[in-house]
């Protein structure tokens, strides 16, 4: 089983764990992760933005982009970044539209993982609702530890344990695992080469 | 009198290893994972897990969970959802799962676990 996480943070952004550090513990638990610090060039880059006008002046080139917008006006401007990773709760309208600008959701274990009570509910509100809506229109599923230390980090067997009791199915959880975040990166990887031209044409 | 074979429940036996800094006692690992597991699937649905700490080793901090076959999953996302023991930061890594103690020690705690049974 694989695991390919894409939101993990370190001493670049918020993290409390250097790099070195998170790659060394990620190598021992077997599981692959990508900083979404924005500092490098393999780097995600992360935005939390309340209008579509604080989106604009934050955007710029990455390996991929994880948005967190604040308002549904936000939102709704979120999705026209075609191919982001959207940290945010579903709705039809939204849903339709991320799956037609294929626009993954992203499903966060670190609300679940050490907290309790009312905090813990709402994580798994957001999950369930948005899960609903991710089966009803087809939209990419995302699992992520968003692990600010090395003691965030999960192994495979671990991550894919918990998306199981939280309702996936055995090939939802393994593709919000590994297939999702796998395109996401190769996306990325080609864009970044040049070698997607636009949307519907790529250089071979 | 003892139970018939085919009639005892089935068991998987977890290992696992905390990651702190610092070290943890068995009791607070039994603590830990038994309020975890009650805080997240609730008292009725958690006592059917048949949670056990079986062994554990205060110095490398590794253990054996024993839990009902039925109920491996279960028991394997409430030791991923522990983030801390009493104030400190910790993550109980799943080292692997098998059906018996003796295969588990042989796969997952090669290097001559020092454990004692509880």
């Amino acid at each position: 089983m694989q695991f390919l996480d894409l939101c993990v943070y370190s001493t670049d952004s918020d993290g409390r764990d250097s790099r070195a550090v998170l790659e060394a513990f990620a190598k021992v638990l077997s599981s692959d992760i990508r900083f979404c610090d924005g500092a490098r060039a393999s780097d995600g880059l992360e935005i939390t933005f309340d209008k579509e006008k604080d989106l604009k002046k934050q955007l710029k080139p990455a390996l991929y982009t994880v948005l967190e917008p604040h308002s549904e006006d936000a939102a709704s401007a979120s999705v026209k970044v075609k191919h982001a990773i959207i940290r945010t709760r579903l709705n039809p309208v939204l849903a339709r539209v991320m799956a037609g600008s294929s626009c993954s959701i992203e499903l966060s274990l670190a609300p679940l993982i050490g907290s309790s009570g009312v905090r813990r509910t709402r994580a798994l509100g957001l999950i369930r609702t948005n899960l609903k809506y991710a089966r009803k229109y087809g939209v990419p599923i995302l699992a992520t530890t968003g692990a600010k230390s090395s003691l965030g980090l999960r192994t495979p067997h671990q991550v894919y344990e918990l998306l199981r009791v939280l309702g996936l199915t055995e090939d939802e959880a393994k593709s919000a695992m590994f297939e999702t975040p796998n395109n996401i990166i190769q996306h990325g990887e080609l864009a970044a080469g040049g070698k997607i031209i636009s949307e519907t044409v790529r250089l071979v | 009198m003892s139970i018939a074979p085919t009639l005892r429940p089935n068991k998987r036996y977890i290992a696992f290893k905390v990651n702190i800094n610092g070290a943890i006692k068995t009791q607070e690992a039994v603590k830990t994972i038994l309020r975890e597991a009650t805080a997240f699937f609730g008292e009725n649905t958690a006592s059917r897990f048949g949670l056990w700490l079986t062994e554990f080793d205060e110095q490398k901090q590794q253990g054996i969970l024993s839990c009902n076959r039925k109920y491996k999953g279960e028991a394997v996302a409430a030791l991923t959802l522990i983030g801390s023991v009493g104030s400190s930061d910790a993550s109980f890594q799943v080292l692997g799962v098998s059906g018996t103690i003796k295969a588990l020690k042989r796969k997952f705690l090669k290097d001559g676990s020092n454990m004692s049974a509880l």
